[in-house]
This record gives C-alpha cells, sequence and structure tokens, in this order.
C-alpha cells in the first residue's frame, strides 16, 4: 500500500515535470521578436525565386499551419500538446525538408542514447569500484595511485580530453576513423562490431572525464561508512573482508551515488552536444546544433521535447528502483 | 577460563603511545559475572577488545601474557593466546556491543547478520542458510522474541529490540565466555532491566563466563558476581561484588559507590572532582594521585602494587599494607 502512494506521487510529479517543460518549449519561441514564418518566407524571397502575391500568401498560410501557429494561444496550445502526445508529429523539418521531424529524431535519438547511457553507466561503475576500493582500503598502494589519476583526469575541461583524445588517435596514430561510418545493417554482426569501433573514441571521452568525480565521492562515502559502529562490529563479527566492503560499506554508500546518477543521467542530452559534434556522432547533439544554425524550429521543438521526455522518464526509472536498494525507503 | 598477567596494551598514535591498558593481571573464571567498571577513557573497552582478541593498528599488545583455555571437543583443554582466540569467536568467545542504534546495518536483513557471526569453519556453515535461519529461529522463540525480526531491517525494530537481537547474536552458538560492553547505556531503565535480567539468565542457563563492562555501578551491582575498577589503564581494586560494595577499599571505589543515589537519601551526590590523567603520558606513582581525598606525600612518586586485604579482594593504594616510605 505504502509502496503504491510512492509509485502514484512519483508519477504525478513525472507528468507535473513534462508539462512545465512542454509548456516551457511552447512559449518561449513565441515571446521571441522574430516571427518564424515571416522570417522563413524572408529567407525563400532572398533566393530570389519570384512569387505571386496568392503564391505568398498560400506559402504563408502553409508555413503558419507546420508551425503550429494558427489559432489563438490557447488552441495553439492545446494542438502543440495534441501534437506532442497524441499524434507525435511535429510537422516537417525546415531545414531537411520535406523530411518529417519525427523521422529526423527516430534516427538520432537510438546513437544518443545508446552512447551517453552506456559511458555515463561505465564511468559510474567503474568510478564507484575504484572509490570504493580507495575508501575501504586507503593503505592499498594501487587504490591510492587510481585515485591520484582520478584528482589529475577529474578538472580537465570536456572539450580539452575529447580533443586530446582525437590527436592522439586519429590524427598521430590513425587507429579510429575521423568519420562516422558504419558498414552493414542492423542486426548483423559486421554492424555491431562498425558501431562499437566508432563509438569506442566518443564513449571514452565522456567515462575518462566522468568517472573521476565518481571515484572522489565514492571514496568520500565509503571511507566515512567504514568508520560506522556497523561495519566495525561486521569485523567483530569476522565477517570476511569482501563480505563487509559489499555488503556493509557499498551497499550504504552506493544509495546517495543512484541519486547522482538518477540526476547526471538528466543531463546527458547537455553533454550530447559538445561530444557529438567534435566526433562527428551523429546523435541528437548534431541535429539539434544544425536545427539551431538553421532556424528550424520544428526540429527544434522536436528535440527539446523529446529530451524533456527523455530526461523525466529516466529519472522516474531510477526513482522507482530506488527502493529497491534502500529499505528504508521502501518500508517508510 | 581466561588468564591475564601484568598485561600492557598501548595505542601508538600520532600524539604519543596511549597507554590504556597497563600492567593489568586478573584471572576470569568459568560461570561467573565478572563486571568491569570506570569512568570514561579509563581502558575498559580497550581491555575488552584485547580479552576478545581484536588487536588491530594502532592497539598493540607491549608485554604480559594474555592466555584463555580452549576446549577443543575432544575432552582437552588446550590453552590459546592472542592470535588463536580469534579463530573461535561467537562460538567459544562473542561480543555483544554498545550503541544499538547504530552497530546493525542499516540496509540488510537482521537474519542476514546472522550469517555474517557465524565462523567459517563451524559446522553450522555448511548446512547452509536456511539451516541457520531455523536455528536462530528456534533459538528466537527460546527467548520469547519475535521470530519476524529475521526479516526487518533495523530501522523497524526499537531501541530496547535491537539490544536483545544483539544479545541473542552474541549467545546463539551457546559461546563459554560473552562479554558485553555497556550493554545498557542508551536504554531507558526499564528496558535495561529486561536487557540484564536477559543476560543474567542467559549466563545461568549457559553456565559460562560473562563479562560485562559499565560505567554505571547500579548495573554492575545487580549482576555481577566480581567486581573489577579500572583507573587510568590500572587495576586499581578487585573483588567479590558485594565485599566490594560492602568494603569499598580504594578511595576511587568509595567515591563511585558514593555518587549512587539511595532511596530515602534526600542528601545532594557529590563526583569526583577532576578528570583522570591523559595516558599518553600519566602521572609517576599513584595514577589518582591528583583527584585523591586521602593522598599522602609518597603517592606522587611511589606507584601502589595490589595487596590482599580480604579474601579474594585486591587494592592497589598506598592506605593498605606496610607503608613503605
Amino acid at each position: 500500500m505504502q509502496f503504491a502512494k510512492f509509485v502514484i506521487t512519483r508519477i504525478i510529479a513525472y507528468v507535473l515535470v513534462i508539462w512545465i517543460g512542454i509548456t516551457v518549449v511552447f512559449f518561449v519561441p513565441r515571446f521571441m521578436p522574430s516571427d518564424p514564418v515571416e522570417s522563413m518566407l524572408g529567407r525563400i524571397m532572398t533566393r530570389g525565386n519570384y512569387m505571386e502575391a496568392e503564391q505568398v500568401e498560400a506559402m504563408r498560410a502553409t508555413l503558419t499551419q507546420a508551425f503550429g501557429l494558427e489559432g489563438t494561444l490557447a488552441e495553439q496550445y492545446f494542438g502543440f500538446f495534441h501534437r506532442t502526445f497524441l499524434t507525435r508529429d511535429f510537422g516537417p523539418s525546415l531545414s531537411l525538408f520535406p523530411t518529417p521531424v519525427n523521422e529526423v529524431i527516430g534516427r538520432a535519438l537510438p546513437w544518443t542514447l545508446g552512447l551517453l547511457l552506456s559511458s555515463t553507466v561505465i564511468a559510474w561503475i567503474v568510478g564507484n569500484a575504484i572509490g570504493l576500493l580507495a575508501g575501504y582500503r586507503s593503505r592499498w598502494l594501487s587504490s591510492r595511485a587510481l585515485e591520484v589519476i582520478a584528482i589529475f583526469v577529474y578538472p580537465i575541461p570536456y572539450y580539452i580530453t575529447a580533443l586530446i583524445l582525437i590527436i592522439l588517435f586519429i590524427h598521430i596514430n590513425p587507429i579510429f576513423p575521423l568519420f562516422f561510418s558504419i558498414r552493414g545493417d542492423p542486426p548483423s554482426l559486421e554492424f555491431i562490431s562498425s558501431v562499437i569501433y566508432n563509438s569506442i573514441l566518443p564513449a571514452a571521452s565522456i567515462v575518462i572525464v566522468g568517472f573521476g568525480w565518481w571515484v572522489l565521492s565514492m571514496k568520500a562515502l565509503s571511507s566515512s561508512i567504514s568508520e560506522e559502529d556497523f561495519v566495525y562490529f561486521a569485523k567483530l563479527k569476522g565477517a570476511g573482508e569482501g563480505r563487509i566492503m559489499t555488503a556493509y560499506v557499498l551497499r550504504n554508500a552506493i544509495l546517495p551515488q543512484v541519486t547522482v546518477l538518477a540526476l547526471q543521467i538528466g543531463t546527458i542530452f547537455n553533454g550530447a552536444l559538445i561530444t557529438e559534434i567534435l566526433f562527428g556522432y551523429p546523435g541528437l547533439g548534431t541535429i539539434t546544433y544544425n536545427a539551431v544554425l538553421q532556424a528550424d524550429y520544428n526540429l527544434l521543438m522536436g528535440t527539446i521535447s523529446i529530451s524533456i521526455i527523455a530526461v523525466a522518464s529516466s529519472t522516474l526509472i531510477i526513482d522507482l528502483l530506488y527502493p529497491f536498494f534502500d529499505p528504508r525507503i521502501r518500508q517508510r | 577460563m581466561l588468564r591475564l598477567r601484568d598485561l600492557r596494551c598501548y595505542y601508538d598514535t600520532p600524539r604519543g603511545v596511549v597507554q590504556a591498558v597497563d600492567g593489568v593481571s586478573i584471572d576470569i573464571q568459568s560461570n561467573e559475572v565478572l563486571g568491569i567498571a570506570g569512568e570514561s577513557g579509563c581502558g575498559k573497552s580497550t581491555l575488552l577488545k584485547v580479552l576478545y582478541d581484536y588487536l588491530q593498528p594502532p592497539l598493540r599488545i607491549v608485554s604480559g601474557a594474555y592466555e584463555a583455555d580452549f576446549p577443543d571437543g575432544a575432552g582437552k583443554v588446550k590453552t590459546i593466546g592472542p592470535g588463536e582466540i580469534r579463530q573461535h569467536w561467537w562460538e567459544f568467545i562473542s561480543y555483544i556491543p554498545q550503541g544499538s542504534m547504530s552497530v546493525l546495518n542499516p540496509v540488510i536483513r537482521i537474519e542476514n547478520q546472522f550469517f555474517d557471526a557465524v565462523p567459517r569453519d563451524h559446522p553450522l556453515k555448511a548446512t547452509g542458510k536456511t539451516a541457520i535461519r531455523e536455528r536462530v529461529a528456534a533459538y528466537l522463540k527460546e527467548l520469547e522474541l519475535p521470530v519476524e525480526v529475521l526479516k526487518s531491517y533495523p530501522h523497524q525494530l526499537s531501541g530496547g529490540m535491537k539490544q536483545r537481537v544483539l544479545v541473542a547474536l552474541g549467545t546463539f552458538l551457546h559461546p563459554q565466555i560473552v562479554l558485553a560492553d555497556e550493554p545498557t547505556t542508551a536504554l531507558d531503565v526499564v528496558v535495561q532491566k529486561g536487557i540484564l535480567l536477559m543476560l543474567i539468565e542467559l549466563q545461568q542457563q549457559m553456565q559460562n563466563t560473562l563479562v560485562v563492562v559499565s560505567h554505571d555501578m547500579g548495573v554492575h551491582y545487580q549482576i555481577s558476581d566480581r567486581l573489577a575498577i579500572m583507573y587510568a589503564g590500572k587495576l586499581v581494586e578487585y573483588g567479590p561484588t558485594d565485599a566490594i560494595f560492602r568494603n569499598p577499599a580504594h578511595p576511587y571505589t568509595q567515591m563511585l559507590i558514593q555518587s549512587l543515589p539511595r532511596v530515602g537519601d534526600r542528601s545532594q551526590r557529590v563526583g569526583i572532582s577532576g578528570r583522570p590523567p591523559s595516558l599518553v603520558d600519566p602521572p609517576t606513582g599513584c595514577r589518582f594521585a591528583a583527584r585523591c581525598p586521602k593522598v599522602m606525600d609518597h603517592c606522587a612518586h611511589q606507584e601502589p602494587v595490589l595487596l590482599q586485604i580480604e579474601p579474594e579482594h585486591f587494592v592497589s593504594c598506598h592506605l593498605y599494607g606496610e607503608q613503605a616510605s
């Protein structure tokens, strides 16, 4: 019963977050001083195509409809929700006309999610494992050495790390390709191996930049938990070192780390932008960047809406998983 | 059962060597309840750690001897010492900790915390978790504790229940020696009494040795057969509890007992002024000299020795015995 209540409140919060996010996405472009329809028309006109007044009007009407700018603000608002959630149709992309926005996003989203989710999770696992050893076994030389490496790597800005990797492994030692090239079709082994081959460098850059923080925070957590009475008592009970490290220290230290992971997964789309542009990776970051450059409002609204929904959903999933890590939440 | 001979156990710290247990000699018999009393920082808990053979840096045995009589199961008694005693944790010697609030891991079930206390080479370990669970459940039933606690997490139990669970944990393998470190601290008096009764009943049932460390003289009066008073790492007095309460010999013991409230006595209790000396650089002579109301000239530079003042009752104070001045 308690658990059902917990799930329901989380789901209400989830719906609320998405509603607020989408509302902001709806209003922000409408507060901009420029009219997207007029600027689009202006761009078409300056290309030198001569159009009749009627043609211009027809074009204006088509564009207004494509942008979802018909009717009053309230009608537009409901129309926008209708399109986002029910028909999931954001209209055609303007820069890649006439490809629908859905198709553009649908092609890019799996790449971004695959790269960022896996590299964020790898960084989390590696960082927490090293941090646990460094915190629990602080006298070991190897755990100290790994901690020093983490301290050195952690403050380096992301783009520096990424550029160093590009220079080292693409230009000096051309182990990895400069351009993203995929061979084969989705289910085949060739396809999978070429995806992994092309993704190693961008993934490595995210892992290298990300794991340092996990090492440092996990080290602080696990070394303070190692001082807790229940760990001391576990030693008096004669529990094995491995058992103490996992069931006593890790089980307690991992709780805040799960929370931070949920928050970080929420921000992976920010990271997508720089990573994808630097490595020429065909994900959501690259198309968002291009949409901004080319004033592709439909595509922009689509990518941002998808980001909001994806972020809120991943946070919800972690939130719902959290009780399985901490019995105090499960049975409150 | 347990023999300590002039045992010195020091902590190496950056501030210097802390002489937490300094020349303690005592025999702990089987089937007795021994109380160890003294104020905070006098070495009680360290002595218990040493008895339990939990010697981790910075704590080390500097000199002296510590031996235990270990029945090896074949009817013979072996003498074992530090390093060997820990091989028989929980089946031979067990430990009931202080602080029922935080010694249980908050995120794993109570039953799993029992599994961890079964020694690796104990026959129960081989029988698997279900067998251990049944054994523990049967034992809890014997103690009239609800079996459901095994499936619970620590936060679902009250402070008193947690302490009862810890007592059950300390006794479920029927050890020869049970060490209890402040078992009733931080509990209300009603629960305290319940825990003390439980400890005593178990001791009488199993006819084993119970060593209780407490700063609370009232607790010792209720449960101890013999009482040892520690001050600044030294044993200042020990003997039968009755004898000590009837005829406290050491001025420190006298003051500890005077500080207890009595029914009907409305006078103000007098505390002991001052604080125990630093164990990094303890004073020469009698360590209590600076706070002693009966201090004499030679107390400050001559160390008193343990003297027997009546049967089984020993005290280390210059007020007794021939005065060498």
